[in-house]
């Protein structure tokens, strides 16, 4: 048996990301993310942070960042979020 | 040849040896074929703004000490400037300030300083044939009193293979080197550059541009450019978001001065740190601002809030606009460009112009184009978040909106956008049907980069659907070396071809799925070209001939370019037979049918190969006046740096060897090679190779030809080589050995060889191109063998061949061989009848190396027919090349391990001389010291030369001393 945690990420693999960003969006953001995205306003360390969570490959995570950078949304984290 | 000596623009030569150009060398003449597309109807009006350096607003905050880094990438040493920020951080504000301090007085922007090249980039620009065509335009407008720069580049990007990106801008790098005005290029919104092609371009521009260049470049991301190079060098001046981030005293100046608010220091202080002196964020405040009776509420909750700063700004700024307003920034925002009538087409109203201006009044995020105001664009973010809101509240209005802009730019023949609103808006069929319609202009104009683009974009059943698009793409797919796509999709369209046959479905051929029979005919043509040239590329015969003569009876009479093609093909067909008059006819043919096309690739690879023809042959003059009018149509159509103008050199070269002009022929195989060596075509490189042997071995060169084989042997087992080059190698290696005295491996070689093409010769006119040369060589190692009737037999054979081919060159050398086995087997009065022939044939192009690379035995015939009074002046002509400063091949000093025995020994009067000879006297120093006449001392030394296979003093003197007839 191969634990999840132990398989390979590849480029083609698709494995939830979670995305932190400074700052609460609007809840009609979350379908211009995509109807599969998840988004959570929440705290961290006392401040402001919206959680975006989706299941997508590379090519899809990168043109999130992107899109995100486009929109001057600056980035706290990303993540790769175990046991999926 | 040195017509441009002392020319100011040689100036380039000293700088840039790397980067030569081959020089012209002949006589100047009309060019024949124009393809410059300057700026003509490529570069449209609307497209034009895309060289406007951005007006700037009269209100603007001044930076000067963000103007002072900008200038600092002008410094001595410096490259480049180099500005990475986000949207919104005011790079195209400052880039636009800094060019209007550049330029004079009484200037506002509008029109660049001299010398500075503006170029907003776009998403189009991925392409890189429009890309360079957008940067040429850019400089040229920049320095208009100055010649026009580019346009060798440009000349290169119509044909129909975009050359290597070194290739392509060595022309233009040397013009701009040429000229000694300093030049500014600035390239804005570098991000949207996603194709490594062009980010190769622009690294090679920064490696290697002249010192008087600079470039400045705005991007919201690093792009792939060798900046930590350039950084490490010291040749970047650089500048981020923290620097160009609004300072508290900038962002008050702004909020208060520009904006007209009144606030206090504190609400600055505020908004600055909430914004975090992000422009746009500030910007949108303001605009909030003044919608809003009290600011100071607005701020308290702004600055108190947690939502983001752009949507809540957004937002509020947006609601605060009238209705119709709203409506028009959500409906246009689709648009990457913006004018009153295509407004209008999109919104339905009338007022396009006026809300336009009225946006810019209202700092509302629109930056005019140009200065008559006429074309404007919105700023990056605010088109994102307004497209952003578009598709969150009226969804079903973008593919609407989209078809409406791809109708408008179609009315209005901007057929880029037409056919990207289309893609964008998802509307394929309409995508489809546009590209189809633009295909053939498109791929004529070299675009093809962008097709692809757009073809990736669509299903490939859409694609394949389409045979119009699909013969582009089998093609494609063809030259990019890719043949099994290129198959697949010839099948699809084979089996459309199939359907639309005689007893089509009539609906279906209505419903537009089915070709018109007019149609068909052209498209089935092109296809069974493709096929034809994919036969040729595996050396198919059958197949070449059934599938061009298929293509010449489907192509209709006005489809030249493709005519064109299958005549290149035929004349093959011909030329790999051997059967030289027939090929000559096609190919002077093709060569026709291409230049009424005009497409200059297809020139000159028609070109290349009438030179090959004419050689073959054997017409030498011809062969070398023709090449060198080609070389010249090449330089004047741009081309000087292409593949094929580097093999037309090195053909040139082989037959300025065979006129013995030994360095005049090296000199233009070596510019020739360099050129040929970056084909991706290994035939071309083979060719090439195969040319510069020859001269090589003909200068005595062994080493550096034996290198040159292994060289290409190398090359060969790394990638798929035709056959025949390899066996072309192998035979001249097969020479090498013989001219080393190896026979043993000589013979090796011949053994498989006769095995290989045994009974073949029977067959007599059974001996293709390639087979001859083999042959030939058979026929050499037999007589090295002493096998001299087998030889004489193979030798008969192969000039009934040779002869019936009309390959006039072979002709002679088989002539000379069968001499040379019949002065072997010691029958001279034969030798002498055979080389009287050859002499026939050979003295009225001039033939002498074919004599000379055969060596001393070829010495001591011609000095027999020379006493037999046989054409007394060629002959005298034909042995004073012996002589000349060049070993010949058979040289035996190359062969030190194993030096054969004297065949006669010298006299003691040869040896005298011999030893005066090796103590440096000249002949006519010896006549005096040993009392004879200065002839009969020549004699002696051409009869030392001849016993010791030597061709002048200092190898008579080594090998006397090899064979210890001398001592040191």
């Amino acid at each position: 048996m191969v634990k999840k945690s132990e398989e390979k990420l590849t480029l083609d693999r698709p494995a939830t990301y979670q995305i932190e960003l400074p700052g609460h969006l609007d809840a009609s953001w979350a379908e211009w993310a995509g109807p599969t995205m998840v988004m959570i306003a929440g705290e961290r360390a006392g401040r402001p942070v919206t959680t975006l969570t989706d299941r997508m490959d590379q090519a899809a995570l990168v043109g999130l960042l992107r899109r995100l950078y486009a929109l001057g949304l600056p980035l706290i984290s990303v993540n790769l979020v175990e046991g999926d | 040849m040195n017509g441009r000596r002392g020319d100011p623009a040689d100036k380039r030569y000293d700088r840039l040896t790397q980067l030569q150009e081959p020089e012209v060398r002949t006589r100047s003449r009309g060019p024949k074929t124009r393809f410059f597309p300057y700026n003509g109807p490529m570069l449209e009006t609307l497209l034009r703004t895309k060289l406007f350096v951005p007006p700037l607003r009269t209100n603007l905050i001044s930076r000067p000490h963000l103007v002072e880094r900008v200038d600092q990438g002008l410094q001595p040493g410096h490259k480049l400037t180099f500005i990475s920020a986000p949207a919104g951080f005011g790079k195209t504000t400052l880039v636009s300030e800094w060019v209007g301090n550049l330029g004079r007085e009484g200037e506002n922007g509008s029109k660049a300083a001299d010398g500075v090249a503006w170029l907003s980039l776009d998403e189009g620009d991925n392409d890189p044939t429009r890309f360079l065509t957008y940067l040429i335009a850019a400089l040229n407008r920049a320095d208009e009193e100055h010649a026009a720069v580019g346009k060798g580049t440009l000349g290169m990007l119509q044909s129909s293979q975009l050359p290597p990106t070194e290739t392509v801008l060595t022309p233009l790098i040397n013009e701009l080197a040429a000229t000694p005005e300093e030049r500014i290029l600035i390239l804005d919104d570098y991000h949207l550059i996603e194709s490594q092609a062009v980010h190769e371009i622009l690294s090679f521009l920064l490696e290697n541009m002249p010192p008087q260049m600079h470039l400045v470049i705005a991007t919201r991301e690093d792009p792939n450019l060798p900046l930590a190079r350039l950084r490490a060098r010291g040749q970047l001046a650089e500048l981020r978001a923290a620097d160009l981030r609004f300072s508290p005293t900038e962002a008050a100046e702004f909020l208060n001065r520009v904006m007209g608010l009144n606030l206090s220091m504190a609400d600055v202080a505020a908004l600055e740190s909430r914004t975090e002196g992000w422009i746009a964020g500030l910007q949108l405040a303001a605009i909030s601002m003044q919608g809003h009776g009290d600011a100071a509420q607005l701020i308290k909750s702004f600055t108190g809030s947690h939502r983001l700063v752009m949507d809540y700004l957004m937002e509020d700024v947006l609601n605060q606009q009238p209705k119709h307003v709203q409506e028009f920034l959500l409906q246009t925002a689709v648009l990457s460009k913006l004018t009153g009538p295509l407004c209008d087409a999109l919104t339905g109203q009338d007022d396009g112009q006026a809300t336009m201006e009225m946006l810019e009044r209202a700092n509302l995020f629109i930056i005019p184009l140009d200065s008559e105001r006429r074309w404007y664009r919105y700023h990056h973010l605010f088109a994102d978040l307004l497209r952003q809101r578009l598709k969150q509240t009226q969804e079903e209005l973008l593919p609407i909106l989209h078809r409406r802009a791809s109708e408008w730019h179609q009315q209005n023949e901007h057929v880029d956008e037409s056919i990207e609103h289309a893609l964008r808006g998802e509307d394929v069929e309409r995508a489809v049907n546009l590209i189809e319609g633009h295909v053939d202009d498109l791929w004529g104009r070299g675009e093809h980069a962008k097709l692809k683009r757009w073809l990736d974009k669509l299903p490939e059943t859409m694609v394949c659907a389409k045979p119009r698009i699909c013969i582009f793409y089998a093609w494609y797919m063809f030259v990019s070396g890719q043949h099994e796509a290129a198959d697949r999709s010839l099948q699809a369209m084979e089996q459309i071809f199939d359907r639309s046959g005689g007893d089509a479905d009539e609906t279906e051929r209505q419903h537009g799925s089915l070709l018109a029979d007019s149609d068909r005919a052209e498209l089935q043509g092109r296809a069974a070209a493709v096929r034809a040239f994919m036969d040729s590329h595996q050396g198919d015969l059958a197949g070449m001939i059934r599938h061009a003569r298929q293509a010449l009876a489907y192509l209709p009479e006005h489809d030249r370019t493709w005519r064109g093609l299958v005549a290149i093909v035929l004349g093959d067909v011909y030329g790999f037979k051997g059967d030289m008059a027939a090929a000559y006819e096609a190919r002077t043919d093709a060569l026709k049918t291409c230049e009424a096309a005009g497409d200059i690739y297809y020139i000159l690879l028609a070109s290349m190969k009438v030179a090959i023809t004419l050689r073959s042959q054997g017409r030498l003059q011809l062969t070398r006046e023709f090449c060198q009018q080609q070389i010249e149509v090449a330089h004047e159509s741009g081309l000087s740096h292409a593949a094929l103008t580097g093999l037309l050199q090195m053909i040139l070269g082989e037959v300025l060897a065979e006129l013995n002009y030994l360095d005049e022929a090296l000199a233009q195989a070596t510019e020739g090679v360099e050129l040929t060596e970056r084909s991706v075509d290994l035939s071309l490189l083979g060719w090439g190779y195969m040319c510069l042997i020859r001269i090589l071995v003909s200068r005595g060169e062994m080493a550096a030809t034996e290198a040159l084989v292994q060289k290409m042997d190398r090359v060969a087992r790394e990638s798929q080589v035709p056959p025949w080059i390899m066996n072309q190698l192998a035979t001249w290696g097969t020479r090498l050995r013989l001219a080393q005295g190896k026979l043993d491996e000589a013979s090796q070689w011949a053994s498989q060889q006769a095995l290989k093409m045994g009974s073949e010769l029977e067959a007599g006119d059974g001996i293709d191109f390639f087979q001859l040369f083999d042959y030939i060589m058979l026929g050499r190692v037999l007589i090295a063998e002493k096998r001299l009737d087998e030889a004489a037999g193979l030798l008969t054979s192969l000039l009934v061949s040779a002869k019936a081919g009309g390959r006039t060159a072979r002709v002679i050398e088989i002539l000379l061989l069968q001499a040379l086995a019949c002065q072997a087997q010691g029958d001279i009065d034969q030798a002498i009848s055979k080389l009287r022939q050859a002499l026939a044939t050979a003295e009225p192009e001039g033939f002498i190396r074919i004599f000379a690379d055969e060596g001393a035995p070829m010495a001591r015939l011609l000095d027999e027919a020379l006493r037999r009074g046989i054409a007394p002046g060629y002959v005298g002509r034909l042995l004073a090349a012996f002589s000349s400063d060049y070993p010949i091949p058979a040289d035996i000093t190359t062969s030190k391990a194993d030096p054969p025995e004297l065949t006669e020994s010298l006299s003691e009067r040869e040896i005298e001389v011999l030893q005066l000879i090796a103590g440096g006297l000249t002949n006519s120093e010896i006549a005096s010291r040993l009392y004879l006449s200065l002839n009969t001392v020549k004699a002696h030394t051409r009869n030392i030369y001849s016993k010791l296979d030597a061709h002048n003093r200092t190898q008579a003197v080594a090998r006397a001393r090899a064979l210890n007839i001398l001592t040191d």
